[in-house]
């Protein structure tokens, strides 16, 4: 954007051309992630909001959270399994917004804390009840505590959403502190959801070691996990920025009553048996080596076919100098160290340092983060850090490298597809022992996949 | 919780059948996501919220609204976004659209727009909305009226200009539906309509002085005539018996009567000796739930019939106080019961209801009920819009002669799979 374009807001939600990196904002927005997380939840939260059906929150007849959102902050998201039964949404009419009528909301939160099950109330206010002022905070207050449940309010608003921190720290004041621990249990937090592929693995891996998965926690919520979320030995949190962010003043709160180890999520054989390896140190199982090898060895032929499979092909990684710390601190991209992933499948990596502005120096970024990545990685003949973005343009310059995978957080991209290449996506990447291969499977296939190179001609003959 | 889509899902909806006009919504900006769930799930060839990168091809935008800019006003905002597009798109026609928000606190849309035409030359189109419960028709209509406002009108042929008729997407069905009604039209000789939301051009069509108009249902009753021409009246052909009366009206109007009538005896021909398998190994006798806006309720409703099918439950997604004659032809097509702006929970339970008692044996309509019908153990075959899990690269219509044969298609593979699972597999 031309200096003279500068927005006069604060914010201006559109990347840079060239940019294949979220940018900060949008990787900071923390609204939708909560709906999604309480649309998810069990039917011990009572979720009510009041919102303009043309509010986002009313695509919820779609019934699941697989819509929040198209750029998502998160790096998991939450399974299309039903837990709940619903939503109650308190559409707003044209003339309640006028009037300020706020009846339906008091009834509707006294109906919530009547019904069965109901262990917390959550009542989100949206933009038009901000707008015109009515005081839903006041109304929660009134009815739950009348009724004596808990309470949470949510702001989706304006310019008054409350931070997911404070979500957290508020929806797991349901933990009870005055609990018997057992030692031998572990709670995971932002490692994914209860019914996906990695907890049910993770509960059989550390089930061999006489270790209890007792629940996982963020994205998703249960109450019945919160509750007891401090019978657990051990609280696992993921040790991606965004995790540690979201959970932070939940955990302060809880630090007192739980022990907590922040540790690298599972991605990758090797990092899947390094987080367990730790988890297991701190549940006080010392050899876990032989075990953990047992886990691994049923996958171990398949990892090796399908990476010399991937040993074929490269994948690219277009990076802006700002945005050279996601490659190089990979607590700052979900836990994903996307270089060292790539070379353990067996992938070739190109880095490609493209400079944003005229003064972006695009070689000395090149030169650093080839130390950088060196440092960490080792001396590597597959990975390969140049300087890309010249003056013909991003797209020519994905046409002409060699990798058959090239890596985006917008998609459908179309300047990966218009160049014949097929794009990846942080999701693409699945925790645990079998989500290494899968994941190992997907990108393989993506590399091998000939559509768009076919459909262009540009297959070799 | 209401299912009937929102004034801005029926302006994004017009706003997908104009590829070439870009949008400037006054609203907060988490209303994107909507132009994001437009393009992910309901139109994968869409173009809404653009695809790939998140960059200089999108066509919609929202300011970031804040308190101080709410009691200042958001038309500072909204003017920088109109110059903005307007520099990086000279020419292309530039619509402000209202929120709920917009409508609450007023904003000065109509004298901006009228500003920033003057001042850049360039087309920007105010739409219109009086309050904010109005849905995705009046949405809908609100710009194509603002849009026949502001066509451009030259001389020459009058080739007729088609309004009222709202492409759910530029998927192969919608497509598949245009051309079909072109082939029929060719096929009987009839002059080929200029269809003002359909996708294919970037530039808004220029229309003929005194061009005819050919009124589909979906536009208001009493929208002004682009053009000036005269207005031909017509209903959505969907079914063996309305494609006949629409072909019949245009027939009438560009006086192709014989033309048209040889047409329809061959196609009915045809269709008779096609549909005969699918209507009595599959459909005769059967029940069908519909859901969908007025016009393509009645035409589904009328189309399930002529299959041999009843139609116990027509879920009808318009807001309940609509005016009577939007809901007129839904309720005289012949359903059991009508049920018009229907809550989610209540529709769930119908269902259920006629699943269990074997009086339904698909849904067909607008995805808005999927999940609660594959709750329910009922098929879908899914038609018009809001879409979610169905898409058609291959021409696929639902309208005309050929859509009235793959209709039956789709219906009676649901119908028959089903009928499979639970005589083979014991399944609900």
């Amino acid at each position: 954007m031309a200096p003279d374009e500068a927005h006069p807001g604060d914010f201006f939600d559109e990347a840079e051309q060239d940019a294949f990196f979220l940018t900060e904002g949008g990787r900071k927005m923390d609204c939708q992630e909560e709906f999604s997380t309480l649309l998810h939840a069990d039917d011990g939260v009572a979720f009510l909001v009041h919102l303009a059906r043309e509010c986002t929150g009313h695509y919820a007849w779609i019934d699941s959270t697989l819509h929040y959102r198209h750029m998502y902050p998160r790096a998991v998201q939450l399974s299309m399994t039903k837990r709940r039964r619903g939503v109650r949404l308190l559409e707003v009419s044209n003339m309640d917004a006028m009037l300020g009528r706020v009846e339906d909301v008091g009834r509707a939160i006294r109906e919530a804390c009547r019904a069965p099950g109901t262990r917390l109330v959550v009542l989100v206010s949206s933009c038009v009840a901000e707008v015109t002022g009515m005081q839903l905070r006041d109304v929660l207050e009134q009815e739950s505590e009348a009724a004596a449940v808990p309470a949470v309010f949510l702001e989706l608003t304006v310019d008054e959403n409350t931070p997911l921190e404070q979500f957290w720290s508020q929806v797991m004041r349901l933990a009870r502190t005055d609990v018997t621990r057992e030692p031998r249990s572990v709670v995971l937090v932002g490692l994914g959801e209860e019914d996906s592929p990695f907890a049910a693995e993770a509960r059989a891996v550390l089930q061999r070691f006489g270790v209890r998965l007792r629940g996982l926690l963020l994205p998703g919520f249960d109450t019945g996990t919160a509750e007891r979320f401090c019978e657990a030995g051990l609280a696992v949190v993921s040790s991606a920025e965004a995790v540690a962010q979201e959970f932070r003043l939940a955990r302060r709160r809880l630090e007192p009553h739980v022990r907590f180890a922040e540790l690298d999520p599972p991605f990758g054989p090797a990092g899947t048996r390094r987080f367990y390896r730790r988890v297991l140190a701190a549940c006080g199982v010392r050899r876990s080596a032989a075990g953990l090898a047992e886990s691994w060895e049923p996958l171990r032929a398949d990892w090796e076919r399908w990476r010399r499979r991937a040993s074929g092909y490269a994948a690219a990684v277009v990076v802006a100098p700002e945005e050279a710390e996601y490659l190089s601190r990979p607590r700052r991209l979900y836990g994903l160290d996307l270089v060292g992933l790539l070379r353990e499948m067996g992938f070739r990596v190109r880095v490609l340092c493209t400079p944003r502005r005229a003064s972006d120096r695009a070689a000395e970024l090149a030169a650093a983060l080839r130390v950088q990545l060196r440092a960490r990685l080792g001396p590597d003949d597959g990975l390969e850090v140049a300087v890309g973005g010249g003056g013909e343009g991003i797209e020519a310059e994905l046409a002409r490298t060699d990798a058959a995978l090239v890596f985006t957080e917008y998609p459908p991209d179309r300047r990966i597809t218009g160049a014949g290449r097929m794009s990846f996506h942080p999701r693409d990447f699945e925790p645990g022992f079998e989500g290494a291969l899968r994941t190992l499977v997907r990108l393989t296939r993506l590399a091998e996949s000939r559509f768009h190179r076919s459909c262009r001609g540009l297959e070799r003959r | 919780m209401k299912l009937v889509p929102s004034y801005l899902d029926g302006a994004l909806l017009a706003l997908n059948g104009l590829p070439g006009t870009l949008a400037v919504l006054d609203s907060h900006r988490c209303v994107l996501e909507r132009t994001w769930v437009f393009d992910a799930l309901h139109d994968w060839y869409g173009g809404v919220s653009a695809g790939g990168p998140f960059a200089r091809d999108r066509r919609v935008f929202a300011p970031n609204w804040a308190q101080c800019r709410l009691v200042g006003g958001s038309e500072g905002l909204i003017e920088w976004y109109v110059r903005l597009l307007a520099r990086r798109r000279p020419g292309a026609p530039i619509l402000l659209l209202r929120g709920t928000l917009s409508v609450l606190t007023a904003t000065d849309l109509e004298g901006l727009a009228a500003q920033l035409r003057a001042e850049l030359g360039a087309p920007v189109i105010c739409v219109e909305r009086e309050m904010g419960d109005e849905d995705w028709v009046d949405g809908w209509r609100r710009v194509e009226a603002a849009i026949l406002r502001h066509l451009p009108i030259r001389g020459g042929a009058a080739r007729p200009l088609v309004t009222g008729y709202c492409l759910f997407r530029r998927e192969g069905d919608e497509v598949g539906n245009l051309e079909e009604l072109e082939r029929l039209c060719a096929g009987a000789g009839l002059p080929m309509p200029t269809w003002t939301f359909d996708a294919r051009t970037a530039a808004l069509p220029a229309v003929a002085r005194r061009a005819p108009r050919i009124a589909f249902p979906f536009s208001a009753p009493d929208g002004a005539a682009a053009g000036g021409g005269r207005t031909i009246g017509v209903g959505l052909p969907l079914g063996i018996r309305n494609t006949r009366r629409w072909l019949e009206a245009l027939g009438t109007a560009f006086r192709r009567v014989g033309a048209v009538r040889a047409l329809v005896a061959r196609e009915l021909a045809e269709l008779e000796s096609r549909l005969t398998p699918f209507v009595t190994n599959a459909l005769a006798g059967k029940g069908a739930v519909v859901v969908a806006d007025p016009w393509t309720a009645a035409g589904l409703v009328a189309a399930a019939r002529e299959l041999g099918m009843g139609v116990p439950l027509a879920l009808v997604l318009r807001r309940s106080d609509a005016p009577d004659r939007d809901l007129e032809a839904v309720r005289a097509a012949g359903a059991d019961e009508v049920l018009v702006d229907p809550e989610r929970e209540e529709a769930a339970e119908r269902l259920r209801v006629l699943a269990d008692r074997r009086l339904a044996d698909v849904v067909v309509g607008s995805a808005v009920l999927r999940d609660e019908a594959e709750r329910a153990g009922l098929p879908y075959a899914e038609v018009s819009g809001p879409n979610r899990l169905e898409h058609f690269a291959a021409p696929a219509p639902y309208l005309g002669f050929r859509g009235m044969l793959r209709l039956a298609e789709r219906l009676g593979n649901a119908v028959c799979r089903r009928e499979h699972l639970r005589r083979v597999h014991g399944r609900r």
